[in-house]
């Protein structure tokens, strides 16, 4: 007997190098969700049941920083190839050709800024240089809809929405069609897309539907339902609902099965974005109430009253009286939100406190984002400015050259802007 | 300049990069090694994506071992071990076969069955050493152990493998080298 094994031919991995790659993710977060469960108790638990999650859905990743913090997925990079020279923060590192992109962020995967603009192209950018990699118009002839693309890079795939058209996952690299679902999504308007892989959530108007981010297969659907924004955490998709009394509601659905969990009252309408971490909901209503919400079972934590004191007769204000379009973000102890008086403010998550505010002058319609304990944020003054988390002092700023209503991407150092006039522009942190 | 990391993964960029080529490298060996404990194609997968899990959580500490690989494979070999103690016993009556594929799978399963038997650091040495294919210095580096240590393990091992297997002492091709 020979004590080597004999090299069966199925002793050679034939299997798919990518879904092993993604099952892996999967389980290593599972690994790290239980790791937190013992390193703080019960507050770990959602996290290890988000990781199962995944495994259940097979084979795929979950993001648990971003169940925690509610910013966007970044997932694993390819590495920079940027060689950044010496000198103050807040410098150009480069400025793209117009893309003609409007308001979108830039997703950022595999060393390369994703943009969506608006005639239905779709440009992969060289992070480090801002040269254009690849470009694909994305699958359709499509009604000139004056919505624009939601863009997103996750598993390797960049998923695009765009009203009146079906979602769309090109592959990272190459730039070719990975997947697109069977008929255009019900009008999907920025923010009705939650993407937590493995699972991407759209909805709309007619309903709600589930899809794995790797193969776009269905997973659940939800018809009869007007949802119109939508943001995941580790477990669950939280959409935003008309309810029958004028007002909308939250709704919480399971992310892997699509049952509703619960619904709760916000008493306001909602068209600003909102976020969504392991333990609560933070949402902006159009009174300008910053409400506090728990993900476990929908009661309302607290409300922070801000407008209308806070927008007061700034012309900026007419048009959206509760004055936010930013985004929450959710780090630490802290959701920083901006609104249309120029005002960016920062609120203890347990009990709504605000700790600091800071005015920049002009609306803040692009959702901050924070990095290293730093919140990057523009503004329509052009400015894109870095601040000092804890604290609210600014640490720099940087002219854009244009209005930004996107929120920033940070990868390596360099935060990246999309503007109003389809400009992509990496500053040096 | 701020060292900013992929926060939402909770590892740093530049590892991920690292992970996701060492992956690339690991991923066969892994699965070889598990595939020769298991002898089938789906546990295998399952043992190996469970050992890259492991070192992929634990990144920022074990990409940074100058036995990387060992350690994965060594994870992996116990991976495979564990799941075939777990293993229904019918498994191996369904395997039996005259055909010498069937004695080869049924070879494996004895030899899994043995290995689960012997003491951790003999197992980790015998799977490090003919399962992964590493020498004893690679095996002595991945354990912690000095070269001695190594073959003192090895020798034990196979010992006390060969009385599990009913194989004669220095019996074909069950030597410690």
């Amino acid at each position: 007997m020979d004590m080597s094994p004999s090299d069966h031919p199925e002793s050679f991995f034939a299997g798919d190098e990518t879904a092993m790659l993604e099952r892996v993710y999967a389980r290593s977060a599972e690994i790290r969700g239980r790791r937190r469960s013992l390193a703080f108790g019960a507050s770990g638990f959602l996290a290890g049941v988000a990781a199962t999650v995944a495994v259940v859905f097979g084979l795929s990743s979950v993001s648990p920083g971003a169940a925690q913090t509610g910013l966007r997925i970044v997932q694993p990079a390819r590495g920079p190839g940027i060689t950044i020279p010496a000198g103050p923060h807040g410098r150009m590192l480069w400025r793209s050709a117009s893309v003609g992109a409007v308001g979108t962020l830039p997703a950022y995967g595999e060393n390369r800024l994703f943009v969506a603009a608006a005639d239905r192209a779709v440009y992969a950018l060289d992070a480090g240089t801002g040269s254009v990699v690849w470009s694909h118009t994305v699958c359709c002839s499509l009604p000139t809809s004056s919505g624009a693309a939601t863009i997103d890079y996750a598993l390797g795939r960049v998923l695009i929405a765009a009203p009146d058209a079906p979602l769309q996952a090109l592959d990272a690299r190459s730039g070719q069609p990975a997947w697109t679902t069977a008929g255009p999504e019900p009008a999907l308007s920025d923010g009705g897309v939650a993407v937590a892989p493995p699972v991407v959530v759209s909805a709309g108007p007619s309903g709600i539907r589930a899809y794995r981010v790797a193969t776009g297969d269905p997973i659940w659907s939800m018809g009869g339902v007007v949802a119109r924004l939508a943001a995941p955490n580790a477990t669950s998709v939280f959409v935003v609902v008309p309810g029958a009394g004028g007002g909308d509601q939250l709704w919480n659905l399971d992310l892997a099965s699509g049952k509703v969990r619960w619904r709760h009252d916000l008493g306001a309408t909602v068209h600003g974005r909102f976020s969504a971490t392991r333990d609560s909901i933070y949402v902006v209503d159009d009174l300008g109430a910053l409400h506090a919400i728990a993900a476990a079972d929908g009661h309302q934590r607290w409300l922070a009253q801000i407008a209308p004191s806070s927008c007061g007769t700034k012309p900026a204000c007419s048009d959206n009286p509760g004055g936010f379009r930013s985004q929450p973000n959710v780090t630490g102890n802290l959701v920083t939100v901006g609104d249309d008086a120029g005002f960016m403010r920062a609120f203890d998550t347990n009990d709504g406190t605000m700790r600091w505010q800071l005015d920049t002058g002009a609306p803040i319609r692009s959702s901050p984002l924070v990095s290293h304990d730093a919140l990057f944020f523009a503004n329509d003054d052009a400015n894109l400015f870095a601040v000092n988390l804890a604290t609210g002092e600014k640490e720099w700023s940087a002219d854009m050259l244009a209005p930004v209503r996107s929120q920033p991407t940070v990868a390596y150092g360099v935060v990246y802007v999309t503007d109003t006039t389809g400009h992509v522009t990496a500053i040096v942190d | 300049m701020r060292f900013v990391t992929a926060v939402h993964t909770g590892i740093d960029m530049a590892s991920s990069e690292e992970f996701e080529a060492a992956f690339r490298e690991l991923l066969p060996r892994a699965y070889r090694v598990a595939f020769r404990v298991l002898g089938n194609r789906a546990e295998a997968e399952e043992a190996a994506a469970e050992a890259l899990a492991r070192a992929h959580a634990s990144w920022a500490r074990v990409g940074a071992l100058p036995w990387r690989d060992a350690w994965v494979l060594r994870v992996t070999a116990n991976v495979a071990v564990d799941m075939s103690r777990r293993r229904p016993r019918t498994m191996a009556a369904r395997s039996s076969s005259t055909t010498d594929e069937g004695e080869l799978v049924t070879l494996r399963l004895a030899l899994s069955a043995a290995l689960a038997t012997l003491p951790r650091r003999q197992r980790e040495v015998i799977a490090l050493r003919y399962l992964a294919d590493l020498t004893e210095t690679e095996v002595a580096a991945c354990l912690h152990v000095s070269l001695g240590s190594v073959k003192r393990h090895g020798y034990r091992g196979m010992a006390s493998l060969r009385q599990l297997l009913d194989v004669p002492d220095e019996g074909a091709g069950l030597r410690w080298t």
